[in-house]
């Protein structure tokens, strides 16, 4: 029987192949970061909300009304300022009777004009408001 | 005239390319994804609660102020006796905050309240 060396086999092989193992890892956390990740939209509105340990509640939909340090209100992806909000969330809450709003609000801001903010928002017509929270 | 045939090479795939490209879909994705899951509070607004709509004992109310003092029911609590008194209580609960009280300040009073299971809701402070 005619057997070939192992290492005359091995010598005909590409210098590239101990590259593939490497490869396969980088496909596999490739496809990892593909399907776990989101994407997250770029920040055009600089918001830190405050942690909080409460359960979550899904509201993935929802649209959410961001509200940075300094005041600056972001609906959805329109900036609005503080007198069209009652306006522009009436038109939202005409469009989506039944869905929640999500407030997206820094945590450095004061809480009392949150909650002023709220109560305009329930005037507006808002019937459940959830409010964004970093995971403590 | 006879031309010789180039010599046969082995054809393979090349790989310093593949890798160089697939590292690049790599870190992007690394970076553009996003891992950070925001949770969503349920917020009761109880807009402005009028005394006089509420049975007496019904309505507890919880303010904080800037200083980071709780006020329940206008008299002074300690944080940690907080849990304690509301665990008593069977009807709801107003919290409101005083000018000047971060909303970070406030989530952490909610936290803390939500605990005790007793039915929330967040007020403006009611008028003196």
């Amino acid at each position: 029987m005619n057997l070939k060396p192992i290492s005359a086999i091995a010598g005909k092989r590409g210098s590239e192949d101990p590259l593939l193992p490497l490869i396969n890892i980088v496909f596999l956390l490739m496809i990892f970061f593909m399907l776990i990740g989101g994407f997250a939209s770029p920040d055009v509105l600089p918001v830190r909300p405050p942690a909080a340990i409460a359960p979550d509640q899904d509201a993935a939909d929802s649209e959410t009304l961001s509200i940075s340090a300094d005041g600056e209100m972001l609906l959805g992806d329109r900036f609005i300022n503080d007198a069209e909000l009652v306006s522009r969330v009436r038109d939202w809450v005409i469009e989506h009777p039944d869905q929640p709003l999500r407030v997206k609000a820094d945590a450095d801001r004061d809480a009392a004009g949150v909650i002023g903010l709220l109560s305009r928002l329930r005037e507006a017509g808002v019937k459940k408001v959830l409010l964004v929270a970093r995971p403590r | 005239m006879r031309i010789a045939a180039p010599p046969r090479r082995s054809r393979r795939l090349p790989m310093t390319a593949l890798i160089d490209v697939v590292f690049i879909l790599l870190f992007f994705f690394m970076l553009a994804s996003s891992q950070v899951s925001w949770r969503n509070l349920p917020l009761s607004l109880g807009g402005k609660v009028r005394m006089a709509d509420t049975q007496p004992g019904e309505l507890w109310w919880l303010r904080v102020e800037a200083d980071g003092t709780l006020r329940l029911n206008d008299h002074e609590v300690a944080p940690d006796l907080l849990i304690g008194k509301l665990r008593q209580h069977q009807g709801r609960l107003s919290v409101s905050a005083e000018p000047g009280v971060k909303l970070q300040q406030l989530v952490d009073v909610l936290d803390q309240v939500r605990a005790t299971g007793v039915q929330v809701s967040v007020d403006k402070l009611p008028p003196p």
